[in-house]
């Protein structure tokens, strides 16, 4: 029903969930029968959650709501028999994560409202089969088939894999890994499928501590990234996604048959063939010696079984003698299936945890408190998150053209009251600074951020931007149980940031820009897009110009006004197109693309190519909103002055947010600044993580 | 009863001034028009077309023969003015007996210019003026002469094309050491001279003609610098010289050219003058479109209006070579001025457009000049251009639309 602490929140605490849970037992709407029997430790988490908030104006206090969305709130929650709470990253990826989730969990025990249809919390997580991960046990403090660190589950373990030498305690969870590679102790690394130089908190620390290790190994499916760059000894072909052949599993616990629709591209191999080779060439073949995906789950399968009987939530026992052909026609299926029974089964409904003594606990959470502290220096609360076009560190969705057009450049957001009290203006650049690092970044001005928060995207690196590798500023302090860093409330200062210029490039080959630039990189249909900003002299450009380009060159100048403009062309195509102007007249580069992508440049087109304009005259129709149909926002702000006013509406008209819908909310948004002041420029940047 | 008034030469400065005329005070003048080519009066311009063979000879041909019939104008072609007698009212016609005037136009036009050097007298050295020119370099081309032209101004450009588009090989030779360096900055001249030479013309700069060779006839051109060019046949075109002399023999103020005021009047008031042989505030122009404003004020002053020449803003806008080329205004750009400039070479495009104080002061065009005519109006209504500055280049339309924006 609700999504209480969002992303685009820094929420430090669970601060609406105490009180709520303080409302539902002085409101009488506790289910004292599920409480009494299938729980413990209810009274001490109710006390500390009294004194976190014990009332509603506690709540509306330490949330910034008003006390009547707040009441309302809790009214909605007591009443509503059927309640499922989702929360992502606002929740968990914080140095109190566990406390939040903890907190929303007491809410729910409380009610009984766990385990039944339409009623439970559910966690949105953000990692591709990060629930396939937990299983076979790939988080520092799990052994594998969702066992832990307790002696009996070593035990087991050690015994099914006879393996004597079996890890006997918790491992280092990123975070901590990289503090211990850069004090020296750990001396081996190796990385698979992600991008830690980029994604992690204080990221230029990680990326100087990889450079310390002895061994340094990554697998990879792309040539390039900030941890490649950081200089593997050894860099293995991996697959991506579409290649590979296995199973991944979904928050509802459901395990699906993934089947490779593309071959794998030359050396590259699966992962578990490349650590089986690996486990042969150190001496372990007997234990390695894995034939295929199947042979390997069927493995997994027997250890989720052995010794379970009920025991351990995660069972797929009944998956132990799948033949080959069976895996491979594998249909969904949600665990538990244990051997002899049906699949199915809900866990918690009627009490059944998976503790020693059945009973869920109640866990009274710390009073919250951020790790980080704002000051006079770092005044604001830094919040990081995705924007809805692109995944993690855009090594793959950075190649799509499509995405790339709604929001290319990285960003930092601000409500209009903070940027007017530091001098930032909407759509100028500013430099984020924290303790850890500094970013430039280009400014959206919006009320969708809170005021006190600036809220930057995640995905740029140092392969695609300049000055947008928003990791290197976020604080490595982390959650003491989960690991989870407080990547949502590293403090912060922002200052505004001049440039003289700014400008475009568009190439079919990848660029080496003049130095001392600000620039992003964006994959454009036929090539790739550069969008700068520059404070030196202008002078500089055409002789870098000349060094990039052929022979045949149109070049336009003026000096005077700031503006540099050239293209260099192979034939009737576009090879290098470059734009230079003026900070406030800085060129908008949807036609200059569109002739980009022709084949053939016709010589009208031509001659007004270095206009920026089409031959028309015409206006381009602006970013790209709705990226399914490619449709801009001059367009979609024409039809709102037009008269639209509901996205479906925009729907009947351009089509726009009929198919994957994820631009609605920014159209509602673009409706709602129409509403309010009929400006042409509406503050929107859609951030969504 | 009609006064008679009498114009000298029938090129398109006397054609534009019987055209206005007609237009303003029809009847009251009884016109006469004198000049010594034997046709009607034809567009000049075109000749280097006919020569080229892109257009026919006849096609030239201003008005036709009706034209200024019905205008009851007298058209004497191919007779040759001796005398003004001033105080008689009265000119001397060579073979013809005197006609008189009430008022008289001297539209007598120009002459190119034959340089002072050994050899320049040899048969086989010519001009480019006139249509007996062309016939007559028709006649070279198509025995495939070797041709110098000296002058890399708008006339020998294009005495050069029209005769190697007619099949002779030709060398261009030019004292500056840049092409129409009056019309042109060095880009603008540079690419023009690429795009000429692509059409198989050679061309060579800061190139002094010092003599001419020949027994009798020519058969080569020496320059300064020792170097020994064959050749055939010379063509002249290094400037042209003001035809003053039937004015100055009768006494009228004369300094380059016959020397008039604002309303084209010369010192003698009833006379009057206009075209490439009128010299007003101290220049000559040897353009078309100054003769064609100098028509329209004398015409307006004839017609008893007010009307006053205030000179003017001095442009090219033509094909040169088969190259469109604009310059107008101040299109070097010097101090306190800035440039704005486009560059295409495959596209054989050069533009530059010079703003002075916010305002358009100069452009010069090669090979677009599509919107060469509103650069001149921009560059003359002294329009401020700061809201147009980025797409100024890229034409009106566009410009306009952003402005309206």
């Amino acid at each position: 029903m609700s999504i209480c602490s969002s992303a685009s929140s820094p929420a430090p605490i669970p601060r609406c969930s105490p009180g709520l849970f303080v409302h539902l037992a002085d409101s009488g709407a506790l289910d004292q029968d599920y409480i009494a029997q299938n729980t413990s430790g209810f009274d001490d988490a109710l006390a500390r959650a009294r004194s976190i908030a014990g009332s509603v104006t506690a709540t509306a206090l330490a949330t910034g709501l008003s006390e009547q969305d707040v009441a309302t709130f809790f009214k909605m929650f007591r009443d509503t028999d059927r309640v499922v709470t989702l929360y992502s990253q606002g929740v968990n990826q914080s140095a109190q994560g566990t406390d939040k989730v903890n907190a929303i969990l007491n809410c729910h025990l409380a009610t009984g409202r766990i385990g039944k249809p339409g009623a439970s919390p559910f966690s949105l997580t953000g990692q591709p089969n990060a629930m396939g991960g937990r299983e076979v046990g790939g988080l520092a403090n799990m052994l594998a088939a969702h066992m832990g660190f307790t002696p009996p589950d070593i035990d087991r373990v050690r015994r099914f894999w006879k393996a004597p030498r079996i890890a006997t305690h918790e491992g280092l969870k990123a975070v901590q890994l990289f503090e211990a590679i850069h004090r020296g102790e750990v001396k081996a690394l190796w990385v698979m499928g992600t991008n830690p130089a980029v994604s992690l908190p204080d990221a230029d620390f990680v990326r100087e501590a990889l450079k310390k290790l002895e061994l340094f190994v990554v697998s990879e499916n792309v040539l390039s990234n900030d941890t490649v760059d950081a200089g593997p000894h050894v860099l293995l072909p991996a697959l991506a996604w579409g290649e590979k052949s296995g199973t991944v599993t979904n928050s509802e616990r459901r395990i699906s048959r993934q089947r490779s629709f593309l071959p794998a591209p030359g050396e590259a191999r699966p992962d578990w063939w490349i650590l089986s080779e690996t486990a042969k060439r150190l001496g372990f073949g007997d234990s390695f010696n894995y034939k295929s995906a199947a042979e390997i789950f069927r493995e997994h399968a027997a250890l989720s079984a052995f010794e379970n009987e009920g025991s351990r939530d995660f069972d797929i026992g009944a998956l132990t003698s799948l033949s080959d052909d069976a895996f491979d026609a594998l249909k969904p299926v949600q665990w538990p299936v244990r051997e002899g029974e049906a699949s199915s089964e809900r866990f918690f409904a009627k009490g059944g945890f998976f503790t020693n003594d059945g009973k869920g606990r109640f866990i009274a959470p710390e009073v919250p408190s951020l790790r980080g502290e704002t000051g006079a220096s770092r005044p604001l609360r830094l919040n990081t998150g995705r924007i809805r076009d692109q995944w993690h560190t855009m090594t793959r969705t950075g190649l799509s053209q499509r995405l790339g057009a709604h929001l290319p450049e990285p960003f930092v957001e601000i409500h209009p009251d903070d940027a007017g009290k530091y001098g930032i203006v909407h759509d100028g650049f500013a430099r984020v600074t924290t303790d850890y690092g500094q970013c430039i970044l280009k400014v959206v001005v919006s009320d969708g951020t809170q005021r006190g928060t600036l809220f930057a995207p995640i995905h740029w690196s140092a392969m695609n931007a300049s000055h947008g590798r928003v990791g290197a500023l976020v604080q490595s302090f982390t959650d003491p149980f989960s690991g989870q860093p407080e990547s949502k409330a590293t403090p912060a200062a922002i200052a505004p940031y001049e440039f003289v210029f700014r400008g475009f490039a568009l190439s079919r080959k990848q660029l080496d820009l003049p130095p001392n630039l600000l620039w992003t990189r964006v994959t454009v249909t036929g090539g790739f897009g550069y969008l700068f900003a520059d404070n030196a002299d202008l002078s500089r450009w055409p002789a870098w110009l000349e060094s990039v380009a052929g022979e045949d060159v149109a070049d336009y100048r003026d000096f005077g006004g700031g503006v540099y403009r050239a293209a260099s062309f192979a034939g009737d195509r576009i090879e290098t197109c470059l734009f230079v102007g003026p900070a406030h007249d800085a060129g908008d580069w949807e036609v200059v693309k569109s002739l980009f992508v022709a084949d053939l440049v016709t010589d009208d087109q031509r001659r007004m190519l270095l206009s920026g304009k089409s031959g028309e005259g015409a206006a381009s129709t602006g970013p790209v909103v709705c990226a399914c149909f490619g449709v801009g926002r001059g367009t979609i702000c024409e039809t709102i002055a037009a008269g639209a006013r509901s996205a479906a509406e925009i729907g009947a008209k351009l089509k726009a947010g009929t198919n994957c819908g994820s631009c609605i909310p920014e159209l509602k948004r673009l409706i709602a600044a129409t509403d309010t002041a009929p400006v042409k420029q509406a503050k929107v940047a859609g951030a969504v993580g | 009863m009609s006064e008679p008034l009498v114009i000298v030469g029938n090129g398109m400065a006397a054609a534009r001034l019987v055209d206005e005329l007609a237009k303003t005070s029809l009847g009251r003048y009884a016109v006469a028009v004198i000049g010594e080519e034997p046709r009607l009066a034809y567009n000049r311009v075109l000749l280097s077309s006919v020569l080229a063979g892109e257009t026919g000879s006849h096609e030239i041909e201003l008005r036709p023969a009706d034209w200024w019939r019905h205008r009851g104008v007298t058209v004497r072609y191919g007779y040759r003015v001796t005398e003004i007698d001033t105080g008689r009212r009265e000119l001397k016609i060579e073979g013809e007996e005197s006609m008189e005037y009430s008022k008289l136009v001297l539209a007598t036009g120009s002459t190119p210019l034959r340089l002072n050097l050994p050899g320049a007298d040899l048969a086989g050295v010519h001009t480019f003026r006139d249509t007996r020119d062309v016939d007559l370099l028709l006649t070279l081309a198509a025995a495939k002469k070797r041709v110098v032209v000296v002058g890399g101004g708008l006339l020998g450009l294009e005495a050069a094309y029209g005769l190697a588009k007619a099949g002779a090989p030709v060398t261009l030779l030019h004292l500056m050491d840049r092409l129409m360096e009056r019309q042109l900055d060095g880009p603008a001249a540079d690419l023009l001279k690429m795009l000429v030479e692509r059409k198989g013309i050679r061309i060579l700069l800061s190139a002094s003609t010092a003599r001419i060779h020949g027994d009798g006839h020519v058969e080569a051109v020496e320059l300064a610098d020792g170097s020994r060019i064959e050749a055939d046949a010379v063509i002249f075109a290094a400037g042209i010289k003001p035809n003053v002399a039937l004015a100055k023999d009768a006494g009228i103020a004369v300094n380059r050219g016959i020397v008039v005021n604002d309303l084209m009047q010369t010192a003698s008031p009833d006379i009057f003058a206009l075209g490439e042989c009128a010299e007003h505030r101290g220049t000559c122009y040897g353009l078309v479109e100054p003769a064609y404003e100098q028509a329209r004020v004398l015409a307006r002053h004839l017609a008893g209006r007010p009307a006053a020449y205030q000179g003017s803003v001095v442009s090219t806008n033509l094909k040169v070579s088969g190259v469109s080329v604009f310059s107008a205004g101040d299109f070097m750009g010097g101090e306190g001025s800035e440039s704005l400039v486009l560059t295409d070479r495959r596209r054989g495009t050069y533009k530059k457009l010079v703003i002075a104080d916010g305002r358009l002061t100069g452009a010069v065009l090669i090979g677009d000049t599509v919107d060469a005519l509103w650069y001149l109006e921009l560059i003359r209504n002294r329009d401020k251009v700061a809201a147009i500055r980025t797409d100024m280049m890229f034409g009106r339309a566009l410009a306009r639309s952003s402005r309206a924006a």
